[in-house]
């Protein structure tokens, strides 16, 4: 995993001889302790608001990559896993990214292909696909607090990733929710 | 449907936002006189640990390369902000302290059974040239500060100030027209063009569209609106189209309006297994669709049972192609390949006598999709067909898609089993169904076993006809 690669002056992995160990600076610091905290959370919500796995990934390197061009412009987000979702479910959302899971789909069907076909197979992956499909159907803002929601972020803090009141955000995830709950319902999945 | 006492959404706004106790109790008391917001409430906490329930992943390797590569080729320590400095100190602490322990949880997390996650599901059709992302909406980035954004020809819109006239012009001057009723707060509009700059405004041309939770687009007019106020507090800001995840299927479509599907299909090339019917002649049959006119007059339909919510999904033929009204045909099944949102569409009107369309009659035309190629019906199987499973664990259902209120019958069907085919085709689910007897298999009561079957998944067949020699 590299795990080790935060560590200052670490020897491992070997560095070449002519290679120095890089400096760990306060702002490494903090973007690698971020990067840790966030890193699972954040790959977990890409992968619901896209359902596709490199995507996810691609969405998470982007927003650790704008953190550390935001820190390096001298700006410190108050809150970093409020401000990593906010980039992240932007990202997630923006036509440039939907064009590229839009290929990336095609070729997980492709994939899928080799498959044994049969309807055991639909009912084993149903419930979570379900709720995916479900989370799908709403506008993206609504799905992104949903999740955020589900990771633990309180509402003014999901209000505030989202650049909204706490009123609208309220509002929003009421019927978010409620129309989760139907969806849920007419696909047989018990919420 | 929304259950409309306000416990409900204090209900859902409680597991957010902190109550005071006093609200609390009272929620609580309402709760109890109200068994269906109870009821709902559970199922908002159940919604939200299913949530939490999805599966965890991990970034990739390469991912952690890079994000470490960068941190680390950042800012040099010298330009470290003392605030950096006191927060590094604890930070590196912490670091040095539990980085070994937090890479063994990432190890053990990165072992889960890649198999936990969920691929989309497939259709039984062959390949499907998808459209939009991962059924994910069609959103512009939304600015962050509330602002009301860039809204962008063509994308969906919502408008968020109250009141929000439509007028027949861009301008307040008296020859644009007032319309009315009152846009209001979600109601969700096809941007068709703008921004026109006019009395100090931007002005975008707009078209109503139907989605669930707002009214109907058929009670909204359509016209010029303004996107913000002088000081720019959005009247109007970018939307979300609800599209379905790809690959695209008639029962989705059937539940999108026109503008929806042009939303979401924009430009893809769009290969969809459906049942056509002789329709009214809605296409641009007689008005000038560019240089030659699309033959249109078919309704593309899935025969689900569950009932569509959109606007009928009307097709042409692309007069350019070979296709001719015989390859379609009618009440038959025909995978249809063609596109939304033709660059004819803006020059076409669906009938009357106007030179130029209007914007409902053009939102029809930019919803119809003209077809280029039609694929005869791949499984060949009317009521009546003898047919043969050709899979193992094939499941038998009560009703035509994979859901509630569809039962699972047993046994399931082993390859090689006999059908009789009583009924379908029906496309729900993103599959196939026929409604089969099973000879082989008889019932407590002597019938034989009756249900629905998908057909195939992913092109490979799950019943075949038999052929007759």
């Amino acid at each position: 995993m590299g795990d080790n690669a935060i560590l200052p002056n670490t020897s491992e992995p070997p560095l070449g001889p002519l290679e120095r160990a890089p400096e760990v600076t306060p702002e490494a610091t903090f973007i690698l302790q971020a990067f840790e905290e966030h890193q699972q959370q954040l790959a977990s919500f890409a992968y619901a608001m896209t359902r596709d796995r490199d995507a996810a990934d691609d969405l998470v390197q982007e927003s650790f990559l704008r953190l550390v061009k935001e820190i390096d412009s001298g700006r410190v987000p108050d809150n970093v896993g409020a401000w990593l979702f906010r980039v992240c479910s932007n990202l997630a959302t923006s036509r440039g990214r939907r064009l590229t899971v839009a290929q990336r789909f095609l070729r997980v069907q492709r994939k899928g292909n080799d498959e044994p076909p049969a309807d055991i197979e639909i009912l084993r992956r149903e419930e979570n696909e379900t709720l995916l499909a479900g989370l799908a159907t709403l506008p993206a803002d609504a799905r992104a607090a949903l999740l955020m929601a589900a990771q633990g972020f309180s509402g003014r803090e999901i209000a505030e990733a989202l650049g909204r009141t706490e009123v609208s955000t309220r509002a929003m995830m009421f019927r978010a929710r409620e129309r989760l709950r139907v969806f849920l319902v007419r696909e047989g999945v018990r919420s | 449907m929304i259950h409309e006492h306000e416990s409900t959404q204090i209900a859902s706004a409680a597991l957010d936002f902190p109550l005071s106790p006093a609200a609390e109790r009272e929620l609580q008391l309402e709760l109890a006189d109200c068994p269906i917001c109870a009821e709902r409430a559970a199922a908002y906490r159940e919604q939200m640990r299913m949530l939490a329930r999805l599966p965890v992943i991990d970034v990739s390797d390469a991912t952690r390369r890079r994000i470490t590569s960068a941190a680390l080729s950042g800012r040099s320590s010298d330009h470290g902000s003392p605030m950096f400095m006191l927060l590094a100190a604890a930070l590196l602490l912490g670091l040095l302290l539990g980085v070994t322990a937090m890479a063994g949880s990432l190890r053990d997390d990165g072992a889960q059974d890649p198999l936990t996650i969920v691929e989309p599901s497939p259709t039984p059709i062959g390949p499907v040239a998808a459209a939009s992302a991962d059924g994910a909406p069609s959103q512009v980035p939304r600015a962050s500060s509330g602002q009301a954004g860039t809204l962008q020809p063509d994308t969906i819109a919502e408008v968020v100030g109250t009141n929000l006239r439509a007028r027949s012009q861009p301008g307040v001057g008296q020859e644009s027209i007032k319309f009315e009723p009152f846009l209001q707060p979600g109601d969700l509009l096809f941007v068709m063009s703008g921004p026109v700059e006019a009395d100090d405004y931007d002005w975008y041309e707009v078209v109503p569209i139907d989605a669930e939770g707002s009214r109907g687009a058929h009670e909204l007019p359509s016209g010029w609106v303004a996107s913000a106020d002088h000081d720019g507090t959005p009247w109007v800001r970018p939307g979300a189209a609800q599209c379905p995840r790809p690959p695209v299927d008639i029962e989705a479509l059937e539940s999108m309006s026109q503008l929806g599907r042009v939303v979401c299909n924009r430009g893809e090339p769009v290969a969809l297994p459906a049942i056509v019917q002789r329709g009214d002649d809605h296409g641009c049959v007689g008005g000038p669709c560019g240089a030659e006119p699309w033959i249109g007059g078919w309704v593309a339909r899935s025969n689900s049972v569950r009932t569509p919510t959109g606007a009928p999904l009307e097709i042409a033929i692309d007069p350019a192609s070979s296709v001719d009204a015989d390859d379609i045909g009618t009440d038959r099944l025909v995978v249809l390949h063609g596109k939304f949102d033709r660059p004819n569409a803006l020059g076409c009107h669906t009938g009357g006598p106007h030179p130029a369309p209007g914007l409902v009659e053009l939102a029809k035309c930019r919803g119809l999709l003209v077809v280029d190629r039609v694929e005869p019906d791949p499984f060949g199987l009317r009521s009546g067909s003898a047919a043969t499973v050709v899979t193992n664990n094939l499941r038998v259902r009560s009703k035509p898609y994979v859901g509630e209120g569809s039962a699972l019958l047993e046994p399931l069907l082993d390859e090689g089993t006999p059908l009789s085919v009583i009924g379908g085709p029906v496309l729900a689910s993103g599959y196939t169904w026929y409604e089969v007897t099973v000879p082989s298999q008889a019932t407590g009561d002597g019938r034989f076993l009756n249900g629905w079957v998908a057909a195939a998944k992913n092109g490979q067949p799950w019943i075949a006809a038999d052929v007759i020699e």
